[in-house]
């Protein structure tokens, strides 16, 4: 027959690549739950196996691939991260070629596209490579996928992914030995001096990552000893607590012995009137501060007394109290007391106020 | 590609890749040939590793797509993933650069493995305006090319001298291959216009299915 009739005239190619496009994206979109990284392949075990593979070679370089890019341009080093980023969508050639041809200044050649392309595959580690490949491979129409600029690519990422699995210490020009300490991060390649000419740069000067590192260092050894001193003071901090509440203590004790508590009549009208001025709401216990010796409160013994005397609160007070049910604490005690705790941060009540004691003491008594 | 094909409008489509050592000049030799440029400063094209150029040879179409792949010694093995399914290789080395040489002998030997004698090679001494540095001689390239069924071509893609003929004949070359092959394929007529070497649909053979109707009716 004649095989020309099979063939669209080439205005209608173009036409007919069109439909047949359409036509394979839905039928992907369709089935591609279904068929991308199935679960009676490996490709999923595959999958993590390149993801670790390009972790343990994190350590890999620009230098030991021989990557015609030059990072300190900042141009450069813009497109590179770009395309780190955009190969997980597997878009990325167009900025590794202009990182390539503002290094050099020429068009990218396959000398120079693929260690670029394997650098930027090893930085990004992209997610599920293998089973994008394989699915790519499985169904795409084999007459594109091996023909066109899109075969081209393609073939290029499955090369560096068979450069990635394959690499070892020849292909990087390594010595086998450092190799192997290397991938088991047990030694960290050395950048060789860029001018070994120049009498040795301090190499944080001359590496920005370096320096970065060292700085956080700096920082991290002067929060160590900032943070030794503040342990230190606290803790001298905590033995001065300890002997001034013994001290307030016995101070109380000796105030109470020299001045007696003398109840008297609690001065009410203080709560209605005298204390408007005062702007303080009139029911808060503080009204009844007049009840409170003003000595004491001169001599900024109110805050002392608090510890003592939430001890005789639970102690001594309630337990006399309930001894004698009949016996109603006088009002302003009760009020001074609730005064004082209102001026006493509930922290340290909690701290100072033995809970325990007082239940017991309580039921024991009943 | 193969699918090239037929007689009439039918368009042929090849993949031709390049193969060779770093510096012997491939980038410039398919840069002179698809933009007609040489180290021009002015170049505008982004990247030189995958071109196309469209050609019309005695009234048929003809597609070319020109692969470049990476010369490095590290990426050797990587060869086979390049060049499967390709129509044509042109090896190219540098006549100045014996090694250049001695690698595109290694290159024949692993195509001609792999591929058989379907793949058009071409062998091509690049930069013969260095004729005066000349160290692979003539003979000796010429008279290896012949012993692997290749044909060499002396280029330079400074000078722009060879290139044109070297791609035309290795058109030629590749539309008879692909022509004798599709007549070896009967008659044209149940030809697959799509088939590729390397994707083709094989029946299961007679075996594989009587295997699996066994294990159905033993079930």
């Amino acid at each position: 027959g004649d095989p020309s009739g099979d063939h669209p005239p080439p205005h209608q190619e173009h036409r007919v690549e069109q439909v047949m496009d359409e036509v394979e994206k839905y039928i992907m979109t369709r089935l591609y739950k279904s068929v991308f990284c199935p679960e009676t392949t490996d490709n999923e075990k595959k999958d993590l196996a390149t993801q670790n593979r390009i972790r343990a070679l994190h350590w890999v370089d620009i230098q030991m691939l021989c990557v015609p890019v030059d990072e300190e341009i900042p141009a450069v080093s813009d497109n590179v991260v770009i395309a780190i980023t955009d190969i997980i969508e597997m878009d990325s050639k167009r900025h590794i070629f202009s990182a390539i041809k503002i290094t050099k200044s020429e068009p990218a050649s396959a000398d120079d596209f693929l260690p670029t392309l394997i650098y930027i595959v090893l930085k990004s580690n992209p997610p599920r490579l293998q089973s994008n490949i394989q699915y790519i491979t499985c169904f795409c129409n084999p007459s594109r996928l091996m023909n066109g600029e899109d075969g081209y690519y393609f073939t290029n990422l499955c090369c560096a992914v068979a450069f990635i699995e394959k690499l070892d210490a020849q292909s990087l020009n390594l010595d086998p030995v450092d190799f192997e300490s290397y991938m088991l991060g047990q030694a960290f390649p050395r950048r060789p001096e860029v001018d070994s000419g120049w009498p040795q740069i301090d190499t944080a000067a001359s590496i920005p990552a370096l320096a970065q590192v060292n700085q956080n260092l700096d920082l991290l050894s002067g929060l160590r000893s900032r943070q030794e001193r503040v342990l230190e003071v606290a803790q001298s901090m905590q033995s001065d607590l300890i002997t001034w509440q013994e001290s307030v203590e016995r101070e109380v004790q000796e105030i109470l012995e020299k001045y007696p508590l003398e109840i008297s009549p609690p001065a009410l009208s203080a709560i209605d009137s005298d204390n408007m001025e005062n702007d303080r709401l009139p029911l808060t216990p503080q009204v009844l501060l007049g009840n409170i010796s003003p000595e004491w409160e001169a001599r900024g013994l109110l805050e002392l007394m608090i510890p003592p005397l939430c001890n005789a609160l639970s102690r001594h007070w309630l337990f006399t109290m309930a001894r004698f049910r009949n016996w109603q604490p006088p009002r302003v005690y009760t009020a001074t007391i609730l005064n004082i705790l209102t001026h006493c941060k509930p922290s340290r009540l909690l701290s100072i106020f033995p809970l325990d004691p007082f239940p017991k003491a309580f039921t024991d008594l009943n | 590609m193969a699918a090239g094909g037929g007689a009439g409008n039918k368009t042929y489509s090849f993949k031709v890749v390049l193969l060779g050592e770093g510096c012997v000049g491939k980038t410039s030799l398919v840069l002179r040939y698809c933009e007609n440029k040489f180290n021009d400063k002015h170049i505008t094209t982004l990247q030189a590793s995958f071109l196309t150029k469209k050609l019309n040879i005695t009234g048929k179409r003809v597609n070319l797509a020109i692969w470049d792949t990476a010369g490095q010694e590290r990426f050797h093995a990587l060869g086979p993933i390049y060049y499967r399914d390709s129509n044509g290789a042109i090896l190219v080395y540098d006549i100045t650069d014996e090694d250049s040489f001695q690698k595109v002998k290694n290159w024949v030997k692993e195509l001609r493995k792999m591929l058989g004698n379907e793949i058009c090679l071409c062998i091509v001494g690049n930069k013969v305006d260095l004729e005066k540095e000349r160290h692979v001689s003539v003979e000796e390239a010429e008279g290896y090319a012949e012993s692997v069924g290749a044909k060499h071509y002396h280029t330079s893609a400074k000078l722009n001298k060879g290139i044109e003929e070297l791609f035309l004949d290795l058109c030629k070359r590749m539309m008879e291959t692909a022509q004798a092959e599709e007549r070896a394929k009967g008659n044209g007529a149940s030809q697959s216009t799509t088939s590729r070497r390397g994707v083709q649909i094989v029946d299961d053979d007679p075996q594989a299915a009587t295997a699996a109707g066994g294990c159905c009716s033993s079930a």
